[in-house]
């Protein structure tokens, strides 16, 4: 092979030039500027191997926030913007960057590598990407409920932290064993809700919702403990596994050291080909069973993102799919999520 | 405009529950199989999840003693040797050896990082690695195939 950039000496398995980037700080292959998709060529192919992805995320965020200040000040003439123009400035920087992820997988930039069964993420990557559009989430949702720009750049960089802590498993809290993990939670959907309310310019401690195990509760003045409104999912699934169990001849187990329910056989048994982990378990019994410890990762990170959580999980999914696999493969295997699910650079 | 975004919410993660897809996995071609020998039988089921955490559970039915010899036990894909690990009823052995006289349940796990495509092989190389009282028994490579 010649690549156009770089040559390369098969008989040494060696570029003859050092790569101009070390792609993945977090890999120690990467460090090695000589070697070829980390040393591992039958796993892994690099398109262009020029390109790292953190450039056209950076050539995003700055175009973005230009954007965004010129929208905000309504002229593009930055000497005439506004004093407000960096609120514009954050919600289209944040955005901006969000798109100039999906222009990296577009390209097959470095950095995001890709395997037979679609990316799998880097750290870098992978906490960047969560956190982004997460941002970007929280801030859509905001502009549903009318915040205007005054809430949404807030919202931004809410979502923004709240993906990057359940990324980093709340920066290794959940590797430090069951209340590790309830803290994880607690922290994840707590600092989210309390960040939410300084979006929505309500009183911080009005309304705050904090996970514990299977159920959220709602903590503040004059507030219900349990409602229904920050239950979404943990009600959808868990009613879709009851159903099964009192309609469908299916089964339920609780595994009490994750406080987690599974549901299998059934219905399930015939409609299922696999398993999932998204605030319940579910699935043939078969792979629940084996497949349990991989579920549970999928079950502290919806309980740390929450309800946002499948939607991150789906644009995860998605910049997958720009990178050119098949799209069950891409959504479903590669996703950051997935690749933490595997025990990668998380709980083993 | 509440209730729209909860009802929005709602269709978001009905719409999408993460499934994590599982696959059949072949071995030498067949789904699974049962080895009769000396001391007993063996019976082998294989699964994946995603292409890229692979089980291999083996029930043994046993009425002799058996030794297993997890070094003798390699894996490979594509010139790349797999770690991996071995739990015999729920319980991961760490020790080189292990000795049984009664039924149980093994379960070997892997992970290969970047997955594997349908119809690539994994070998499993197996000699060495059972013995029926103090014979070596020869399984040969068990070789694992992805079925889409």
């Amino acid at each position: 092979m010649e690549p156009d950039d770089r040559n390369y000496d098969p008989l040494v398995g060696r570029f003859l030039s050092p790569d101009n980037f070390v792609q993945a700080s977090d890999f120690t292959q990467s460090f090695n500027r000589y070697s070829y998709c980390l040393n591992n060529p039958l796993a892994y192919f690099d398109p262009t191997g020029e390109i790292a992805w953190f450039i056209p995320v950076i050539i995003g965020a700055v175009v973005g926030a230009y954007t965004g200040a010129s929208v905000q000040s309504g002229t593009a003439a930055f000497w005439d913007w506004k004093p407000d123009a960096w609120k514009g400035a954050i919600v289209g920087g944040l955005l901006g960057a969000t798109a100039g992820l999906y222009v990296s997988a577009a390209i097959g930039a470095t950095g995001i590598t890709v395997g037979n069964a679609g990316i799998v993420a880097t750290k870098a990557w992978g906490v960047t990407s969560t956190a982004l559009q997460s941002a970007s989430l929280n801030m859509g949702f905001s502009a549903i409920s009318g915040q205007g720009v005054d809430g949404m750049w807030k919202a931004g960089l809410v979502g923004a932290a709240s993906g990057a802590f359940t990324a980093t498993g709340g920066f290794g809290l959940v590797k430090q064993g069951f209340f590790g993990r309830l803290g994880y939670q607690a922290i994840g959907t707590s600092a989210r809700s309390i960040g939410n309310n300084w979006a929505a310019g309500k009183p911080l401690f009005s309304k705050v919702t904090v996970g514990v195990g299977p159920v959220n509760l709602t903590l503040g003045k004059g507030q219900k403990l349990l409602q229904w409104q920050n239950n979404i999912g943990n009600i959808a699934f868990n009613t879709i596994g009851l159903s099964n169990l009192a309609f469908g001849g299916g089964k339920m187990s609780f595994d009490w050291k994750h406080l987690t329910p599974s549901y299998y056989g059934g219905v399930m048994e015939k409609f299922s080909q696999g398993a999932m982990g998204a605030h319940v378990i579910m699935g043939s019994e078969s792979d629940v069973k084996l497949f349990h410890t991989h579920e549970l990762h999928h079950i502290w990170q919806s309980r740390s993102l929450g309800d946002a959580f499948l939607p991150t999980y789906l644009m995860q999914g998605l910049s997958s799919y720009l990178i050119g696999t098949d799209f069950i493969d891409s959504v479903l295997e590669g996703n950051y999520f997935e690749t933490q699910a595997y025990g990668q650079f998380w709980w083993p | 405009m509440k209730l729209l975004k909860y009802i929005f919410y709602l269709l978001l993660i009905i719409a999408f529950p993460s499934c994590d897809k599982s696959y059949e996995i072949s071995i030498n071609k067949e789904f699974n199989g049962d080895l009769n020998f000396q001391c007993g039988i063996i019976n082998t089921k294989c699964r994946a999840l995603g292409k890229r955490d692979f089980v291999v559970e083996q029930q043994f039915k046993l009425n002799n003693r058996i030794t297993l010899h997890k070094d003798s036990l390699q894996i490979w894909y594509n010139s790349n040797s797999i770690p991996f690990t071995l739990t015999i009823n729920g319980e991961q052995i760490q020790n080189t050896s292990s000795t049984h006289t009664t039924d149980f349940n093994l379960i070997l796990r892997f992970y290969v990082s970047g997955g594997i495509k349908a119809d690539d092989t994994i070998f499993i190389k197996t000699n060495g690695f059972l013995y029926c009282l103090d014979t070596s028994i020869n399984l040969d490579t068990i070789k694992l195939y992805l079925v889409e």
